[in-house]
């Protein structure tokens, strides 16, 4: 289940994309290209850049050069919303959910993309079946796990056709962690095709089809996870 | 107890009211994080509407009322939504607040053009006449459906805000923008939906109060300092704890009304005062914010040199000069005003240009000085009168900074125009007051005398010695002004507004730099007001009231706060632009309360403002020593044909606006500047630019490097003169170049391009 | 004694803990280096030490006195200045009055003999910012704008200089003539502490090395010894399944 079709363009590709926050830039020419039913994890220290991509890619953050291509469509423009509506779905990096709604409510969020409720709400709690009896909580008050699994609740019942997560692990307990990346799996094998950001990087080569290596607002390296397993303490700590 | 009852019923039916208007207020705040200052005044216009359709065309009140609150005002809402409110996104604060404020201004304006004011517009209440008694007192069948109202709007708020998607959706906007954007929600219909729904809520409660109060455009827009504060309890976010406030509030102002004794004049005006007061206090008790960090503001004012100021402040003397020998004394007095405005703009540049801190009340600090010129200057117009303003406006100013002083933004703009309102409401209107052996006298309810001010035994008691005065206070003020840009307390308050957190890092005393800000700026706006009274002769409260005041601080934003120029602006608009316009049409004289609400409403385009174009435009004639000395020998020549009788002021005007204009051009082409980029931004200019600049700004093109004036580097171009040097040198940037400085198009040329 | 001293600090937001329990001292004359990953509480730990967030315990001591519960402007006077990783200079100031203005307020009143400008221009000079003094200072590209503010905190003679991320957005060439400048500026007599994610000027130019992960400092040595340390390594890779 690795690579696309080679007839069919990749599922995503990053072309010199640059970008940055005000006078700063932060992204110096990225280039990336994740093929279809593929998981693929995004690594790297903190400060390369990886969060940037993503909001770059899902319509958040404009890049100021470079090409972002979906499907082999090229989709600078688009904002986040239409993005979204077209199948895209980034679970942003701590907690991507609405504190001061109830699960429901956030739930009833996820539908803007189409699904109808009933669905997303059925999907949602056979997979996580605490998340039923929260049902009327306030999201902001449910642990760190419960509020992780919502957050990905909209990535899985939502039928995205590119799930984008960041640092999942952000704040939990390995074991969650381990469980969360268990899920991820799953879902990958089911052939929605997924990018990983991961600060802990062992824990997603484990999982991940493909890696990339970012440093300093560029991608070092690109390939299977074991070459990237072993670039990876050089660009971490420098030795 | 029955009157306790009887006020309480009336209290509860007006927080009800304020209860519907704040909770419109609260919503669109939240879900677009724009405060709109209008919100009462689309009530107002509401008001007016339904009185249109009920009472002067005779509609059945349900039809009206359905025409009013369903289609009317939720389109209205929308409008204003998808045409300006939109644009706003991502402006700064300042931008947002001029933007709401001029819209609340040229509503009145609007609404006083179509419904002209003086005539009388009965307006009776729902089921006039009917009333049921609760136990011992009488409800009137219009304050049971003002409680029905409130209901309705309570429950309905909740069911959509908790029951509906897109309610729902309104909420998760106030807790993670982005993360509705990534759920794929369309966040501007979600903003569409709220102004609709926040301009009918204002509608409702705009049409139930109006009978209570008279149809009459500013009292009814103003009413809202009533429901701000009532919004402001729920700290701009709680539906349920803005009802509270509504309550506290509506009860206060009853509980006043019936039990202040009413034989007291000093405190009449309490009640009128309260709510104000009371929304001065909230603020106070608002928890503590954090130190401000990363202000990105889009403003850009070039600092200006010694040479510089000097020229601005003779120029401004000479034009003093050549208006005092050349018009008629009708005229003096209609234009000396422009520099006594001027100098109460002049307050507001190091304060919302330098400091970037918002003050709505520069005006009152002006009628202090009023007063105070009136009483201390006496019958002889001492100067001790004009020295007093001065230091009793300051002090008055730093006792209103004192406690704003934990305040920014919205919040602050809000504390200085409750102390306005409760300046103009209350305090202008009291009698004389006697604390210990000072007798403190104001307005002696109604209007007072100024004399003319005298000094070194001169009196300026002609309209044209006035102007003299006034243009040459204005003239040293705007010196003074400059001098703090480029002084010690000018650098820290510039830098101050970009980063509280910085300043404070290094060891700034934040609190005694915007003390001394307030302060400064108060006896500026207090010898501007002395002047301006003297020149009036006779004040009254009305003449310092916070809607007057508005325009003042609206058209120095947008003339640019940054720059003494922009001061200048602001008078030449008010005092100069709009009677001129007047007199040349009485169809204009009618629309003029509107045209600065409409330059306000342009700023969002350009906030440097229009000062800073103008220096750019000119900036060529400056260093043109011969054809700046042939512009002036030109202009000298037509003063003295005026002085001689040849021609009329009218002419003469013209002939100095086409002298400005060759002589810019003239200057331009010798400079050999083929540039036009300095005109995309002039003829973006919000607001009557004058139009030799206009039609000739240009810069010189090879930009060398970051030397050029920023504000050249606005969009819709970015930052041309890094083009090839922060990005590569691409073809696509030779193009968008070649655009900007209409050349035809080539390819790329090579590195000389850009050296 | 040493210059600064943080001690066991905690610092909540909402339910997420912050900072359990740090503590670091940073030595006059040294460069102490702080490292970890995204979330580690290393900004934190700044804004604590220069006053923008309250801590719920623990103290903070310059020089034997503890300003814990010191305004950020006293802190300031008390010769703690910042840069910020987010860059927060005044733009509508030039690079000259920028550092002017910080310069200005160590002045007393009394002793206004004390020649800043002189100040201001040597340190220009010194940072590389002397051909671009009188440019608005967002005008500049980002590498000088983290000079401008390292300008800025060094006007203000500090005793305690806390850098946040100074090389993001330096190229290479940059961030080596920036290593020397920091070893200079401690041997001033000033205590400099770094936030950085750039390895190499990290290892570069500090004495001691803190890690800190989870709010806690988990690691403390010379960089050599830090980039040896298991817990370190696991600290930033995870301790998942090696594949």
């Amino acid at each position: 289940m690795t690579a696309g079709r080679p007839d069919r363009p990749p599922l995503l590709e990053l072309r010199g994309v640059r970008a940055g926050y005000g006078e700063v830039e932060v992204l110096h020419g990225v280039d990336l290209v994740v093929p279809e039913r593929c998981l693929f994890a995004l690594l790297g220290p903190n400060g390369a850049g990886k969060t940037t991509t993503l909001s770059v890619i899902a319509g958040l953050h404009r890049a100021t050069d470079g090409d972002v291509v979906l499907a082999g469509r090229r989709v600078n423009g688009a904002t986040a919303d239409q993005l979204a509506r077209r199948g895209l779905c980034l679970v942003p990096e701590g907690r991507g959910i609405f504190p001061n709604l109830t699960v429901r409510e956030n739930l009833l969020m996820a539908t803007h993309t189409g699904s109808p409720i009933a669905d997303v709400e059925a999907r949602t709690f056979a997979r996580f079946p605490r998340l039923r009896d929260r049902r009327g909580q306030l999201a902001g008050t449910l642990s760190g796990g419960e509020q992780q699994m919502l957050a990905m609740a909209r990535g899985l019942a939502t039928d995205p056709a590119l799930l984008l997560l960041d640092e999942l692990s952000m704040g939990l307990a390995p074991i969650l962690v381990e469980e969360l990346y268990g899920l991820v799996a799953e879902v990958a094998a089911e052939g929605v095709s997924i990018v990983v950001v991961e600060q802990f990087a062992r824990m997603v080569l484990g999982v991940a089809d493909r890696a990339a290596l970012m440093v300093r607002g560029r991608v070092e390296a690109q390939g299977g996870p074991a070459e990237i397993e072993g670039a990876l303490s050089g660009a971490y700590l420098g030795q | 107890m029955d009157k306790f009852l009887t006020f309480t019923v009336i209290g509860l039916s007006t927080s009800a009211i304020y209860a519907v208007i704040s909770s419109g207020l609260v919503l669109t705040y939240t879900t677009t994080g724009v405060f709109n200052f209008a919100h009462g005044a689309q009530g107002m216009i509401a008001a007016f509407a339904y009185w249109q359709l009920r009472f002067a065309w005779g509609w059945p009140a349900p039809l009206a009322l359905a025409t009013v609150l369903l289609v009317l005002a939720p389109l209205f809402g929308a409008l204003l939504e998808r045409v300006i409110m939109r644009g706003l996104a991502d402006a700064s604060e300042a931008v947002r607040l001029v933007v709401s404020i001029s819209l609340l201004v040229g509503l009145i304006g609007l609404a006083q053009v179509i419904w002209p004011p003086g005539e009388s517009r009965p307006m009776s209440t729902f089921f006039a006449g009917r009333q049921i008694r609760v136990w011992s007192t009488a409800v009137t069948a219009h304050q049971l459906i003002t409680f029905a109202c409130a209901l309705a709007v309570a429950v309905g708020l909740r069911l959509l805000l908790h029951r509906t998607r897109i309610g729902v959706s309104m909420r998760a906007i106030v807790d993670d923008r982005p993360l509705l954007l990534l759920n794929g929600a369309r966040t501007d219909r979600v903003a569409l939906l709220s102004w609709a729904i926040g301009a009918s809520l204002a509608a409702l409660g705009g049409i139930l109060i109006a009978p209570a109060i008279a149809l009459d455009a500013p009292s009814l827009s103003l009413l809202i300092v009533n429901a701000y504060a009532a919004a402001i309890f729920g700290r701009l976010r709680s539906i349920p704890l803005t009802f509270v406030g509504a309550i506290v509030i509506g009860l206060t102002e009853a509980y006043l009304f019936g039990y202040l004794p009413t034989g007291n004049t000093a405190l009449a005006g309490l009640r009128l005062a309260a709510p104000a007061i009371l929304l001065f206090v909230v603020l106070l008790v608002l928890p503590n914010r954090r130190l401000r960090t990363g202000v990105r503001s889009r403003e850009r004012f070039p600092c200006p040199t010694r040479a510089g100021a000097l020229l601005f402040s003779g120029s401004v003397f000479v034009a003093g000069i050549v208006m005092a020998t050349t018009m008629s004394r009708p005229d003096l007095v209609t234009y000396g005003k422009v520099f006594s405005f001027g100098i109460i703009a002049l307050s507001l540049v190091p304060l919302v240009g330098y400091a970037g801190q918002i003050s709505l009340c520069q005006l009152s600090f002006a009628g202090i000085g009023a007063v105070v010129m009136a009483h201390v200057g006496g019958a002889s117009g001492s100067p001790l009168g004009l020295v007093l303003a001065a230091v009793v406006a300051a002090a008055v100013g730093a006792l209103v900074a004192l406690p704003a002083l934990r305040l920014s933004g919205i919040y602050l703009a809000l504390a200085t125009a409750a102390f306005a309102v409760a300046l103009d409401r209350w305090v202008f209107n009291l009698p004389a007051v006697r604390i210990g052996p000072l007798r403190l006298r104001l307005f002696d309810l109604g209007s007072v005398d100024v004399a003319p001010l005298r000094l070194f035994g001169y009196r300026f008691d002609s309209p044209r010695a006035q102007m003299l005065l006034a243009a040459g206070a204005f003239a040293l003020l705007a010196l003074g002004v400059s001098a703090v840009r480029r002084g010690r307390l000018g650098r820290r308050l510039l830098a101050m507004r970009d980063s509280e957190a910085a300043c404070a890092t290094f060891g700034m005393d934040l609190v005694r730099t915007r003390l001394a800000v307030f302060t400064l700026s108060a006896a500026i706006a207090g010898v501007g007001g002395a002047i301006y009274a003297t020149q009036l002769s006779s004040i009254t409260p009305g003449n310092f009231d916070l809607v007057s005041g508005l325009p003042i601080f609206m058209l120095v934003v947008v003339g640019g706060a940054g720059m003494v120029g922009g001061a200048l602006f602001a008078g030449i608009g008010l005092q100069g632009l709009l009677p001129a316009l007047a007199r040349l049409s009485s169809l204009l004289a009618r629309w003029q309360t509107i045209a600065p609400a409409l330059a306000g409403l342009g700023l969002g385009r350009n906030p440097s403002g229009a000062a800073s174009d103008v220096t750019v435009a000119l900036a060529p004639l400056r260093r043109d020593a011969p054809v700046l000395g042939a512009m002036l020998a030109a202009m000298g020549l037509l003063w003295a044909g005026r002085l001689a009788g040849a021609f009329g002021g009218w002419p003469f005007l013209a002939g100095l606006v086409v002298a400005l204009a060759v002589a810019a051009a003239v200057a331009q082409h010798r400079a050999g500047a083929v540039g036009a980029v300095g005109a995309v931004d002039a003829v973006d200019a919000a607001g009557p630019a004058p139009a030799a600049a206009a039609a000739t700004a240009t810069v010189p093109a090879p930009a060398p490097v970051p030397a050029a004036p920023p504000a050249t580097a606005a969009p819709p171009v970015p930052a041309l003169e890094w083009m090839g040097i922060t990005q590569p040198w691409t073809a696509d940037a030779v193009a968008a170049l070649d655009r900007v400085l209409g050349l035809p198009e080539e390819g790329v040329r090579g590195g000389a391009a850009h050296g | 004694m040493a210059r600064l001293t943080v001690e066991h600090l905690v610092v909540r937001f909402g339910g997420c803990q912050a900072l359990d329990d740090a503590s670091i001292v940073a030595e006059a004359g040294h460069v102490t280096g702080l490292i970890g990953p995204n979330g580690a509480g290393k900004t934190t730990l700044f804004n604590v030490i220069s006053g923008l967030v309250t801590p719920k315990s623990g103290r903070v001591v310059v020089d034997g006195r503890d300003i814990t519960h010191l305004s950020p402007t006293k802190r300031g006077r008390a010769g703690v200045a910042r840069t910020f990783q987010r860059l927060e200079l005044f733009g509508m100031l030039s690079v000259r009055e920028n550092l002017l203005v910080a310069a200005e307020t160590q002045q007393r009143w009394a002793r206004a003999g004390d020649d800043v400008a002189a100040r201001v221009e040597g340190l220009l000079e010194r940072l590389g910012l002397a051909d671009v003094a009188g440019e608005l200072a967002t005008s500049l590209p980002t590498g000088l704008c983290r000079r401008v503010e390292v300008g800025r905190a060094l006007a203000a003679k500090p005793r305690v200089l806390l850098l946040d991320e100074p090389a993001a957005g330096q190229d290479d060439a940059e961030t080596r003539s920036f290593a020397t400048l920091l070893r200079q500026v401690a041997a001033d007599d000033v205590a400099v502490v770094l936030v950085e994610h750039d390895v190499r000027l990290v290892m570069g130019s500090c004495d001691v090395v803190n890690v800190l992960d989870g709010g806690r400092v988990l690691a403390c040595g010379t960089p050599d010894e830090v980039q040896h340390d298991d817990a370190v390594l696991s600290a930033y890779l995870g301790a998942g399944r090696p594949a």
